[in-house]
């Protein structure tokens, strides 16, 4: 494998593993912002007035800050039954096959990209917002801008995949932190 | 092609390409738009739809269900819950034949009501459970095969992410299929604790063991301070709900919370643990929520297609009764459990069957009970039952095959057909309790 391609691997991995860790700060920041909610409203009976917005955004950056990540780890949910049995006796096809899968799924993150890239650029322009005027609103463009930057990271991260000669997958998941990770 | 033809064929082609290991989501998402693309023969229609899901599907205010439930589960897990709640009922349970087993049952039905996943009390009862059953003689594939059954009323006990997503397919409240979920979960358990106890007395066998007399009793205060914790979670969060007290992503919030305090409070939680557990929730979302999102271009796809009215048509002209329309989909649900992962399954069958359902004025919140149990036998079952891979992966003991866990796994999942048949020919189970 070449030097560059190892280069440019380690440096989409590294991005993916930094907005991983935004992401999981996210979700201790949702935890934290319906707690807060429920007490405010249920015992001082005064509402965070933008709860639902700001939990829509937040959702919105925990998943696209995240999925990098969980496709640069491969546990994006397939059923992988098929490949385990087929390596243990074809390795080399078992290979090609996942080359293939890597290369599909590429594709199909850039047409995300290619596809909300125009919507992003439209809402920058006309700063439309959602969520109920004189309330609380936000602006529309950050939520696309993150899943635009998120889908082009995860073409660049399945595209060095397919790149790499061999990538070693266990054939079963644990949940994280389990011994065998 | 007609778009049906075409509609049909893509539906064929995400089973193949799935099985074959495709990311699920990503097939339902290239093959969706693929036959978008060709039914319209319109580029810019296809990737108007992908914008769309992608842009907005994400953004359904209840999906914060989704990390705040599973954050709840994976804190109460490291916390130790799960195995505080065993050790009570192997007290319980201590002079039964099978005892053992059915404490494992009972723990993970409480369990389950902190926790939405079956991996989650597969990997935790493995390690718990198994071990102390074979030390007591238990026949191994009676003790793997109670594990993987009982971990499977993590995903129909609430809080469940399998009956979160089919809320969103089916557009039903959340809050509703969780209370919904309660009664249909309890007889589960209590169908299998039924089963062990005739396993125990007919065919001993299988089951084999001693009875733990030298276990000890535990006193009031050890048993209060296992089990309070976990009670006061389950009245918080299912209490809250149903009271309507707070809905269903507060509750999430309250629980995760709590469990937090719990944690920390009986110094549980080291940083290092915490980080973990949030890094696994944002995966488990992200997985989660992406693979929603390639459902919705998939439906949308569906729509375009007219293939659920065609199915609807097609049954309705060929005179199906209610009994054969059931039958072919709980057949249809095991078959594609031994394929698929349950939320794969309820992602691309129920959008088929809604139309279908929906005119014969049935409840889609039964329903909504009747698919995930259906497709969770397939858990169970070879080749792809990702509870018994689990179990398997977690116990890493060479004297425990694969086969194994599969061959005990199956009695619990002919059990599980017997209550899945009871469930549907009796609705009120599954939808008394709303009323």
């Amino acid at each position: 494998m070449s030097p560059f391609i190892n280069f440019l691997s380690a440096t989409t991995n590294g991005i993916a593993i930094l907005a991983n860790a935004v992401g999981t700060l996210v979700v201790l920041g949702l935890v934290l912002l319906v707690n807060y909610d429920v007490v405010a409203r249920g015992f001082f009976n005064s509402p965070f007035l933008g709860a639902v917005e700001v939990v829509q955004f937040s959702m919105v950056l925990i998943v696209f800050l995240q999925l990098p990540d969980v496709c640069r780890v491969n546990r994006l949910t397939r059923s992988d039954g098929f490949l385990t049995v087929l390596g243990t006796k074809y390795p080399e096809t078992a290979n090609i096959l996942r080359h293939v899968i890597n290369g599909i799924s590429a594709a199909f993150m850039a047409v995300i990209a290619v596809a909300i890239w125009p919507e992003f650029v439209k809402m920058f322009e006309t700063k439309d917002f959602f969520g109920v005027p004189g309330v609380f609103t936000a602006p529309w463009w950050p939520v696309k801008l993150t899943i635009f930057v998120s889908a082009a990271l995860c073409t660049a991260i399945f595209a060095l995949k397919v790149l790499k000669a061999r990538e070693d997958v266990p054939p079963v998941r644990l949940p994280e932190g389990e011994d065998s990770r | 092609m007609t778009p049906v033809e075409i509609g049909i064929a893509s539906v064929i082609a995400i089973v193949l390409l799935v099985y074959l290991g495709l990311y699920i989501p990503i097939a339902l998402g290239v093959v969706s738009f693929v036959s978008i693309w060709l039914m319209r023969d319109n580029f810019d229609l296809a990737m108007n739809l992908v914008k769309i899901a992608v842009g907005d599907s994400v953004m359904e205010y209840t999906f914060a269900t989704v990390p705040l439930f599973t954050f709840m589960g994976l804190v109460v897990s490291k916390a130790g819950l799960g195995a505080d709640i065993y050790e009570v009922m192997n007290s319980g349970f201590r002079k039964v034949k099978g005892g053992i087993g059915m404490a494992t049952v009972g723990a993970n039905a409480v369990f389950a009501a902190v926790t939405g996943s079956s991996i989650a009390s597969a990997s935790v009862f493995s390690k718990v459970s198994v071990p102390q059953m074979l030390s007591y003689d238990y026949n191994p594939r009676f003790a793997v095969g109670v594990v993987a059954g009982s971990s499977v009323l993590g995903m129909i006990i609430p809080p469940s992410a399998m009956l979160i997503i089919y809320s969103f397919v089916a557009e039903q409240s959340v809050g509703e299929m969780f209370l919904a979920g309660v009664v249909p979960g309890i007889m589960l358990a209590i169908a299998y604790v039924i089963a062990i106890w005739a396993m125990g007395r007919f065919t001993p066998g299988f089951v084999g063991g001693r009875s733990g007399e030298d276990m000890e009793w535990m006193t009031p205060g050890e048993i209060a301070g296992k089990t309070l914790p976990t009670l006061l979670l389950i009245v918080a969060v299912l209490g809250g709900i149903y009271t309507g007290w707070l809905t269903p992503v507060e509750a999430g919030a309250t629980g995760a919370l709590l469990g937090l305090i719990i944690a920390a409070a009986r110094g549980r939680m080291t940083l290092k643990t915490f980080w973990q557990a949030l890094l696994e929730t944002g995966h488990i979302t992200a997985a989660i929520l992406f693979l929603i999102t390639a459902a919705s271009i998939y439906s949308r796809m569906l729509g375009l297609a007219g293939l659920p009215n065609e199915l609807s048509d097609l049954l309705n002209g060929s005179n199906f009764g209610f009994f054969w329309i059931m039958f072919v989909y709980v057949l249809l649900m095991i078959f594609l459990g031994t394929l698929l992962d349950t939320a794969s399954i309820i992602l691309i069958v129920v959008p088929l069957f809604l139309p279908l359902v929906e005119p014969m004025g049935l409840s889609l919140v039964w329903f909504g009970i009747i698919t995930v149990v259906g497709a969770e036998i397939g858990l169970l079952t070879p080749p792809l039952g990702i509870s018994c891979f689990v179990i398997k992966a977690t116990l890493d003991d060479d004297r425990i095959k694969l086969k194994d866990v599969f061959i005990g796994a199956f009695p619990f999942a002919v059990v599980m057909l017997i209550v899945l048949i009871l469930l549907i020919r009796f609705p009120s189970l599954s939808t008394a309790i709303l009323n």
